[in-house]
């Protein structure tokens, strides 16, 4: 992505950053609201105790990666292990990419990038990171979701996460 | 004077709106006039975004040169025709009525 305002250039770099322009695909979305009316997020209160080895808000991101890219993904993952972790995102932490051993539902994704932030408003610090060009983590960050199968079949999930005891139950 | 018909382009529903969301590789588009929204993947992103108004070859040769070199020229008219039908059978795409040049002239 580029700090471009024309959303064709935007389009076309996010394009770009797959490395293969895939057939195209618009596929109706069902919202399924897992706890959102249940559960509120909140934002830290300040004062709060240490309540767990993560952050407040933990981040899942669950997919496939191609299997002939797979040499290339662990390659990835080797070499960019210390500059993921150095997030420009203050309060958001890169914790691993992890292979799935074991779950019930295929279509989550065989494997999971795990983030742990402290408010939601992060997730848009790192999308504005992810979209600018000179930022060096931004461009990492980005380089690991370009690994992802974009293919609509394959496996893809997000889940997010919030600290029990920091919620209103 | 025979009046000319206008070159074939397609046209956005009305009302569409975008939101790119990178960090899943895609853009999300909702239509308000039929409450609906799709995932789009990036090819099909682009695709909305040429779709500005120009006529379908100003949006082929458009196409054809944010895909290359990764799409030979046949190919991007593949993808891009592939795409467009997907676009227009979800309604994210429509073909507007024909128009001829004399329409909108004064009389």
């Amino acid at each position: 992505m580029t700090g471009s305002t024309d959303p064709a250039d935007a389009a076309e770099a996010l394009l770009r950053a797959e490395g293969r322009v895939a057939p195209a695909s618009a596929a109706p979305l069902v919202s399924v609201v897992r706890s959102g009316e249940q559960f509120l997020i909140l934002p830290p209160s300040g004062d709060e105790p240490n309540l767990g080895p993560l952050g407040r808000i933990v981040l899942e991101w669950g997919y496939e990666v191609p299997r002939a890219r797979y040499a290339e993904f662990q390659a990835f993952l080797r070499d960019s292990n210390g500059l993921l972790g150095t997030s420009s995102v203050p309060g958001l932490r890169y914790l691993g990419t992890y292979t799935v051993f074991q779950q019930s539902e295929r279509s989550l994704g065989s494997f999971r990038t795990i983030w742990d932030l402290e408010r939601l408003a992060q997730m848009e610090e790192m999308s504005a990171r992810v979209a600018d060009a000179g930022d060096e983590w931004g461009r990492a960050v980005a380089a690991l979701m370009a690994f992802r199968d974009p293919d609509y079949a394959a496996g893809r999930s997000q889940v997010i996460l919030q600290l029990a005891a920091a919620t209103i139950l | 004077m025979r009046p000319e018909r206008a070159a074939p382009r397609h046209e956005r529903a009305p009302g569409l709106r975008l939101r790119p969301v990178p960090e899943l590789g895609a853009c999300l588009a909702y239509t308000p006039a039929a409450p609906r929204l799709h995932q789009l993947n990036a090819t099909a992103w682009l695709i909305l975004e040429l779709a500005d108004g120009r006529d379908d070859a100003a949006l082929a040769e458009a196409f054809a040169a944010r895909t290359a070199p990764a799409l030979p020229a046949a190919a991007a008219r593949r993808t891009l025709e592939n795409g467009l039908a997907e676009l227009r059978s979800r309604g994210l795409l429509r073909r507007p009525p024909p128009r001829t040049t004399e329409e909108g002239d004064p009389a």
